[in-house]
């Protein structure tokens, strides 16, 4: 495919991105001791990114053949002929920078394409049949599968031409129990580039299945949480959120443009000296991260973005034409989730750095707090101001674990919190690898990090 | 395409299920012209086209299911897509109940396709989207993003018990998004947007949303912190699709009653709500985007009563869940699409000046756990009233409760309804008994 799409950018005058991309997926999901979900998804074709009287029109095509494509580059032309008559400021050229070249799989890739597929259904379906066992009070379980093999290549006429494959499986499992009238659900998940053996590393089949079904029990009867102002211990999830949601989001370089809060404070003090925040295509301290990936969307090879370091604002995530506006190198960031989508500035594996303090010192020096556990979904604003759900708090008093509550939802202005930080663990981990972006259009990302002390808001009952 | 030859091809791709041995099959087939300009970074960035043609089969092969889709249909691509449906049935678990509706009519929904969206010109949908921005923009405010889309579909349904399902329609979409920004505050962000099946009338439309949206930022300076108490809040009807239609559609559902998660399965015909709420289930709302003649699988839709004075009054389900619940389909296989509320009496302002303190909550950022029915997270863009007089906007106020207490503790409903980005149609809504936290 490569070299069809080379051969077609040979004969086409100005800037050019040809994208092909085919993705298979398949689903399996087991309720109750029935298939729900045993679905194959195949969905492919070329994305085709022109720029032409200084703007981007794109256009897609379903056929990779030489004939559609070559269609798709005409309705791009016409629509960045269109688009240029209302845009205001045009886009130049864009520079030369350094090209992702070759052809790249990813490790796990053939490990799992190789699998059979009725060996993978009924692994699905045996962790819902034992995950049910684990107690009386637990009366549905969930146990979904999800594997996505992608395959693209990127071809630009200045330049780029690479292909890469590779693939991210991912397992949810969610279990519902109840008791005496009140009700409660454990749910975990898990997410990694690679194969299926990579998937069970950590945890294992047998560690997600125990960690599930304690939490959905554990909490029956659990009071809540009271709100106010709290010092809290985010777990890894909860700091790959805040590190994705409410900062990741804001230093997106087309948000900074926007006018996020992040918008001129290069240089500046954002956070304790205990933090510094990356967004990598790789993969650090911890392997097969769901966000990694060779090159990007534009076929730019990815970089390890050292955005805040020791609390200092350093760099934004960028695209090549945002890289081009800014006068710094791209960073790797310009991903689309399908051929019919353009890319856009988007994170990756988003992480602050571990530290010097082992978890249990943390606990033992916080007089009152919470532990919070569990990422729940989060949102957040260009201001930085965010929420985020979690799966539930541990009381800490004069330096130890104390009972559980219910659901905390913790709220807070991100660069104000981050100045609160007094202590980082040196455990790290990724944990945020089942989880989807969502911007215009989904991407597949992974975030994580340490255990972080920090001081924020806790929404909870008066 | 033509939506005959859509069902041609969809017909041929259940021929290649049933050739290779399924007991029963359903194929659907869609066809999507997609044309969109998009704004970004203040300024215009992009036009693109997309022209999509999806196929998606599912099989029952000795009571059990497989399914697959694809995008890829030329050549052997839809029979390898078969043959991989079929291949995930042969591993799948048997399940008795599997079924598909029979054949049925479908009454038509007029007024969904028009021509002139159908052949929309590049420069009418280049002047739609200057003017739509221009009638959000205002110096104090930044517009992170916004788009115009133009999107023509056609859809057929068949399954081999002879159901068949064809509809075409046309949808002119928008949204526009940002935030309050001056040199020395910004505000929380906030979006807008709406919908229109014709052209006609679209521009006015667009142009009083792009005017709501700019009016929604332009009263959130100069927020100040508001006071935690437990008590009424006034939930705006941007909010009420999580807090409230959310949680209701997950315990009135087949298949949630089916799993044992439903909290509401003993339910029907008792109170679940205060009296102040009716709401039903009208497909035939034009000014919503998914006013359809029939649910996903097929089945056709009707005016479907869902609460009365507070009493329940039906489960939704489709054919497979009403098979297992030994009840008919009530066309809501894919969900509740067209809830309206009914209003009530008072106004918005009357609701208001009837309190001693109170929030206004215009946009919820936060969770609410269907199981458990508990709540919690940020109200943005909300506003501060004391004795019903305007205080000032909110800044960092979360609320929290629990949406089974909260059905119970509706006080009242306003006489305004409100079509929430054609997507929904409600009241505003005083509730009591919410915990509201000022940081």
């Amino acid at each position: 495919m490569r070299t069809l799409l080379e051969e077609i950018v040979r004969g086409q005058a100005g800037w050019v991105e040809l994208r092909y991309h085919r993705r298979r997926q398949n689903d399996f999901s087991v309720q109750k001791g029935r298939v729900d979900v045993a679905n194959a998804q195949t969905i492919g074709g070329v994305g085709v990114r022109v720029l032409e009287d200084g703007s981007f029109g794109f256009a897609s095509s379903v056929e990779a053949d030489r004939a559609s494509i070559q269609k798709a580059v005409e309705r791009a032309r016409a629509n960045a002929r269109e688009v240029s008559k209302l845009q205001s400021k045009k886009v130049g050229v864009l520079p030369i920078v350094e090209f992702a070249k070759g052809d790249f799989v990813l490790d796990g890739y053939e490990e799992l394409e190789s699998k059979p597929l009725d060996e993978k259904l009924q692994a699905v379906i045996d962790m819902e049949k034992e995950t049910v066992g684990k107690a009386g009070d637990i009366h549905t379980v969930m146990s979904s599968y999800r594997e996505i093999f992608e395959e693209k290549a990127v071809v630009t006429s200045d330049g780029a031409s690479a292909s890469q494959k590779l693939v991210r499986p991912e397992l949810r499992l969610n279990a519902f129990a109840e008791k005496d009238g009140d009700h409660n659900v454990g749910s975990n998940s898990l997410g990694v580039t690679g194969g299926w053996n990579c998937l069970f590393d950590h945890p294992t089949a047998q560690g997600i299945i125990e960690k599930t079904a304690k939490q959905a029990i554990d909490l029956l009867g659990a009071p809540h949480i009271p709100g106010g102002q709290a010092t809290v211990i985010l777990e890894p999830s909860l700091v790959g959120l805040l590190a994705h949601e409410a900062i990741g989001h804001t230093v997106e370089a087309d948000f900074v443009l926007s006018g996020s809060v992040a918008a001129g404070k290069i240089g500046k003090r954002v956070g304790s000296d205990l933090v510094t925040l990356c967004d990598s295509g790789h993969s650090e301290y911890a392997g097969n991260a769901g966000g990694e990936m060779p090159f990007d969307d534009e076929g730019i090879p990815v970089q390890n973005t050292v955005v805040i370091e020791n609390g200092i604002l350093k760099s934004y995530l960028h695209n090549r034409e945002s890289a081009a506006e800014f006068g710094v190198a791209p960073t790797g960031n310009g991903r689309a989730w399908l051929y019919k989508d353009e890319p856009l500035i988007r994170m990756r594996n988003t992480y602050l750095r571990p530290g010097t303090t082992p978890l249990e010192e943390m606990i033992a020096s916080t007089r009152e707090g919470y532990l919070i556990v569990g990422a729940g979904s989060g949102q957040a604003d260009a201001t930085g101001e965010f929420m985020f759900g979690s799966s539930y708090a541990v009381e800490i008093k004069n330096g130890k674990l104390g009972r559980k509550l219910r659901e905390a939802t913790i709220s807070g202005v991100a660069f104000d919190v981050l100045q609160t930080v007094d202590a980082v663990s040196t455990e790290f981990r990724w944990d945020l690898g089942s989880g989807y972006c969502g911007k215009w259009q989904p991407a597949k990302v992974d975030a994580g990090g340490p255990y972080v002390r920090c001081r924020l808001t806790l929404g909870g009952r008066q | 395409m033509r939506l005959d030859e859509l069902k041609s091809r969809a017909d041929a791709f259940l021929g290649e299920a049933m050739q290779r041995g399924a007991d029963e099959a359903e194929v659907g087939a869609n066809y999507h012209v997609v044309d969109r300009i998009v704004f970004e970074k203040n300024d215009f960035q992009l036009a693109s086209s997309n022209t999509t043609l999806t196929f998606s089969l599912e099989v029952h092969k000795d009571q059990r299911k497989g399914s697959a889709s694809t995008n890829e249909t030329k050549g052997i691509a839809l029979g390898q897509s078969a043959d991989a449906a079929m291949t995930l049935a042969g591993f799948s678990l048997p399940d008795e109940h599997l079924c598909f509706p029979e054949a049925q009519k479908h009454e038509d929904v007029p007024g969904r396709f028009d021509d002139e969206l159908e052949n929309l010109s590049p420069d009418k949908l280049r002047g739609i989207a200057a003017d739509f921005l221009a009638a959000g923009r205002h110096e104090s405010i930044s517009i992170d993003g916004a788009e115009l889309q133009v999107a023509r579909a056609k859809e057929v349904i068949v399954n081999s018990n002879g159901l068949v399902a064809k509809d075409q329609a046309t949808l002119l979409n928008w949204v526009i998004s940002g935030m309050g920004k001056t040199e020395s505050e910004v505000t929380s962000f906030d979006w807008f947007g709406g919908t229109s099946w014709k052209w006609d009338g679209s521009r006015e439309r667009s142009l009083a949303d792009a005017g709501v949206f700019k009016e929604k930022l332009l009263r959130c300076f100069g927020p100040q912190k508001g006071q935690s108490y437990e008590g009424k809040v006034l939930l705006a009807p941007a909010v009420l699709g999580e807090l409230i239609f959310g949680p209701m559609q997950f315990h009135i559902s087949g298949r949630q009653i089916m799993d044992g998660k439903s909290r509401w399965e003993n339910d029907l015909g008792k109170h679940v709500a205060s009296d102040c709420l009716t709401l039903l289930d009208d497909p035939f709302d034009l000014d919503l985007s998914s006013a359809a003649p029939y649910d996903a699988e097929g089945v056709a839709k009707r005016k479907t009563s869902i609460i009365e004075k507070g009493l329940l009054k039906t489960h939704l389900d489709s054919t497979y869940t009403a098979k297992r619940r030994g009840t008919v389909s009530t066309g809501h296989a894919g969900g509740l699409k067209g809830i309206s509320v009914a209003p009530g009496d008072s106004s918005v302002e009357d609701l208001i000046a009837g309190t001693d303190k109170l929030v206004v909550v215009e946009r919820f950022s936060g969770n609410l756990n269907p199981v458990t029915g508990d709540f919690s997270g940020v109200a943005k863009g909300s506003h501060w009233y004391e004795k019903g007089e305007y205080k000032h906007p909110l800044i960092e106020t979360m609320i929290a409760g629990n949406f089974f207490d909260l059905m119970k503790s509706i006080v009242a409903v306003s006489s305004r309804a409100d079509h929430y980005m054609n997507e929904y149609k409600s009241p505003w809504m005083l509730v009591d008994g919410v915990s509201v936290t000022a940081s």
